[in-house]
């Protein structure tokens, strides 16, 4: 059950920070807080990964955290590839996506 | 692109967040075709905020759920992986089917899971003996006083669904929870509450893997994207509060009237 509390906190801290940041961003019209408050609710599923991993390693439950850790590899991959995509964008002098 | 003000949106979300976690579907299969067909949003827009919302409504409801117990974290891991690999092949399923073959498809998988819940709706997967062994990947319920215990069956059924659903989430931007829940309940053994949990838990990660990539290419519409997002929050916590008052065989129903609707709708769209 220690286990299933930890990730709790995870999505609380993520959604709660996620749902200041994107409600203050919404009432003030300013774009570099939505872009703040969109990567961390992204970030948030991702936090509960790592969390995860890390407890099934805590559990010595080894298979389980092999299984969880390929998940987060998987993930990171693909918040690369955005990177990657977002930075190519950037360099060919395309409007970031907070001003368009 | 009529403008519409940011609080429709608002709305919007939290429907859809709503719905979706009382089924754990996340509420992309609802929130697309109503951003794009209801309000002319452009398809890629869309999808780049339904995957946000879907983001808002499963962290959430996950949240309720681990609480509750409900979320069988390493069944939800095993179909994971599988889903994973199917966002994967989901793009070359798209090479050589057309986007009308995929829908035809679906829309027809859709239909015949709607019978089958239907036709099963009475049956609980429930073992009424608390003490009996749940196997390495089942799990115990406790409904009042009850303590219930559910066994996985059929698990290959169970990754091939996630396969697909990851297949859909790629193609069709979905959070793929409608393919995984029917499934997971009707066949593998798994109670349709403990079901919808662990799909909340699992399609956060799928949608996560996505957006990223549409972020990166530039198609999330910030004020749209943040405002199905925040309605999302409310929405779905009300959707775990009202999912507990509703009897498992009257979710199910919700589930095949959902699934007859939306391969109509596909049906139609292959038309």
């Amino acid at each position: 059950m220690r286990l299933e509390r930890t990730l709790q906190a995870a999505f609380t801290v993520g959604l709660a920070g996620a749902g200041t940041l994107l409600v203050a961003g919404l009432l003030a019209g300013s774009p570099s807080l939505l872009t703040w408050g969109i990567l961390v609710l992204m970030l948030t599923p991702a936090l509960r990964a790592v969390v995860l991993t890390f407890g099934l390693v805590q559990e010595r439950d080894w298979t389980f955290a092999a299984v969880s850790l390929l998940i987060l590899l998987l993930l990171a991959s693909s918040a690369f590839t955005g990177w990657r995509l977002a930075a190519a964008r950037r360099a060919a002098g395309a409007a970031p996506a907070a001003v368009r | 692109m009529t403008v519409f003000h940011p609080l429709v949106f608002v709305l919007t979300g939290a429907a859809t967040g709503m719905v979706g976690a009382m089924l754990g579907l996340g509420g992309g299969v609802f929130l697309v075709p109503l951003l794009t067909l209801g309000f002319g949003v452009p398809i890629r827009t869309a999808v780049a905020a339904s995957l946000m919302s879907v983001i808002a409504t499963a962290s959430a409801s996950a949240l309720v759920n681990l609480s509750r117990g409900h979320v069988n974290v390493r069944l939800g891991l095993v179909l994971e992986v599988a889903t994973a690999m199917g966002g994967l092949s989901g793009g070359l399923v798209a090479a050589w089917m057309s986007q009308q073959q995929l829908f035809a498809v679906f829309g027809l998988t859709m239909g015949l899971m709607a019978a089958a819940v239907i036709a099963r709706s009475g049956r609980r997967n429930l073992i009424a003996d608390g003490a009996s062994d749940p196997g390495r990947l089942g799990g115990r319920l406790q409904e009042g006083a009850a303590t219930f215990v559910y066994r996985v069956r059929r698990l290959p059924l169970a990754l091939a669904a996630s396969l697909t659903a990851g297949a859909i989430s790629g193609l069709l931007g979905l959070g793929g929870g409608i393919v995984k829940v029917p499934v997971l309940n009707t066949f593998c053994g798994v109670p349709i509450r403990v079901a919808a949990a662990t799909s909340t838990f699992m399609i956060g990660v799928t949608a996560a893997a996505s957006a990223f990539v549409y972020f990166g290419r530039g198609d999330v519409v910030l004020p749209l994207s943040a405002a199905v997002a925040v309605g999302a929050l409310p929405g779905s916590l009300l959707g775990t509060q009202l999912t507990e008052r509703v009897e498992a065989r009257h979710l199910k129903l919700m589930m095949a009237a959902v699934l007859v609707v939306m391969g109509a709708l596909m049906g139609w769209e292959a038309k």
